[in-house]
């Protein structure tokens, strides 16, 4: 059977294509006078060019190595928590964060941490699963490893949504249109940016909160990896 | 003050040429190249003050010009701002001449704002900003 052109047009060429689209639209809402309209059209076109960046990222990690550096988690999710106020502001949302003191620094990569972290709050946010508007980033110290999540309560989703939604996808047999899916892109691409890192997307409960996030080794670690040259 | 504007997406330059000719103050002349492959001529004619730059341009790349305009000695000193989707730790990787070059300031496009433009503008030429 031969390919068609919208086969072979990829979410990465359309995407590359519609972020000149939102920067338009952008660029337009600032030179408009003051208004209520103005100011949301120019946070959701911030937010979703932000989320187009970290769509674009986890397609080219599927090609390039990350470099994997000491990085201060505490530090990413206030960086995550600051460039998701204004989207979260607009949902009435609030941000939480918690983190244990004196954390080590850990083995992953500022960069494309912070673009996972921001996918999975940016959906979480914009999906409208929970009632409880408060979305909490946090960080905590397991033996040796950093825990890395974005959690929220009344968030209804399990590790076995994931591994599910993930299956369906792949055999392509299953059209997601009610699931939590269907509206969370935001959740494959934190995916795909964990696996870059070099760790794995996990869901956990905690009492009434779901967390979405992954675990990082002591940047210690670095010194016994192989250096590239 | 002349700004050498080189943008592929028309509406773009539309809205950040109109945006600089309302925020700067004095004469401004603006000139557009959407692609780079007639920029170093246009740039000989109009003597930039200021270069505004996307590098993601069509069959030549906002590097070659880069480098061929840098590779003139009398636009030497010229402020470059890249303005750009492309990312920057790659762009400053992969390009071998970037960290010779001077004068040079990177804005991503995903977090790019007129305002935020005009006020590098300003900031490289010792410009000011009309009030409006």
């Amino acid at each position: 059977m031969s390919q068609t052109g919208v086969d072979m047009l990829s979410g990465e060429s359309l995407a590359q294509q519609f972020r000149h689209n939102l920067l338009n639209i952008k660029l337009l809402a600032e030179t408009q006078p003051a208004s209520p309209e103005a100011a949301q059209i120019l946070v959701q076109t911030s937010a979703s060019l932000k989320f187009i960046e970290a769509f674009l990222l986890a397609k080219e990690l599927q090609s390039r190595q990350v470099e994997l550096e000491p990085v201060s988690i505490s530090a990413t999710l206030h960086d995550v928590a600051h460039t998701l106020a204004p989207i979260a502001k607009l949902y009435d949302f609030d941000i939480d964060i918690e983190a244990t003191k004196r954390l080590r620094p850990a083995a992953t990569s500022h960069s494309v941490l912070e673009h996972a972290l921001y996918s999975i709050g940016y959906t979480i946010i914009t999906t409208g699963q929970t009632k409880h508007r408060k979305l909490i980033l946090r960080v905590r110290q397991r033996a040796d490893d950093e825990i890395v999540t974005v959690g929220a309560e009344g968030l209804d989703i399990t590790q076995r949504d994931i591994i599910k939604a993930k299956s369906e996808l792949s055999s392509a047999t299953i059209k997601l249109a009610n699931s939590f899916f269907s509206s969370a892109s935001g959740i494959f691409v934190a995916d795909e940016l964990f696996m870059a890192l070099s760790s794995r997307l996990h869901v956990a409960k905690d009492r009434r909160m779901s967390e979405i996030g992954g675990k990082f080794s002591s940047a210690r670690q670095l010194n016994f990896l192989p250096t590239l040259s | 003050m002349n700004i050498f504007l080189i943008e592929p997406d028309q509406l773009s330059a539309k809205l950040i040429a109109r945006h600089f000719t309302q925020r700067l103050d004095g004469e401004i002349s603006i000139t557009y190249a959407r692609d780079a492959a007639s920029a170093i001529s246009l740039a000989a004619k109009n003597k930039p003050d200021v270069v505004v730059l996307d590098i993601l341009l069509g069959e030549k790349s906002g590097f070659e010009f880069l480098h061929e305009f840098r590779s003139y000695d009398d636009w030497q000193e010229v402020p470059i701002i890249v303005q750009t989707f492309a990312n920057e730790p790659l762009v400053t990787k992969q390009n071998l001449h970037w960290k010779h070059y001077k004068n040079i300031v990177f804005i991503s496009k995903n977090n790019l704002t007129l305002d935020k433009l005009t006020r590098e503008v300003k900031r490289r030429t010792g410009s000011y900003e009309a009030v409006s």
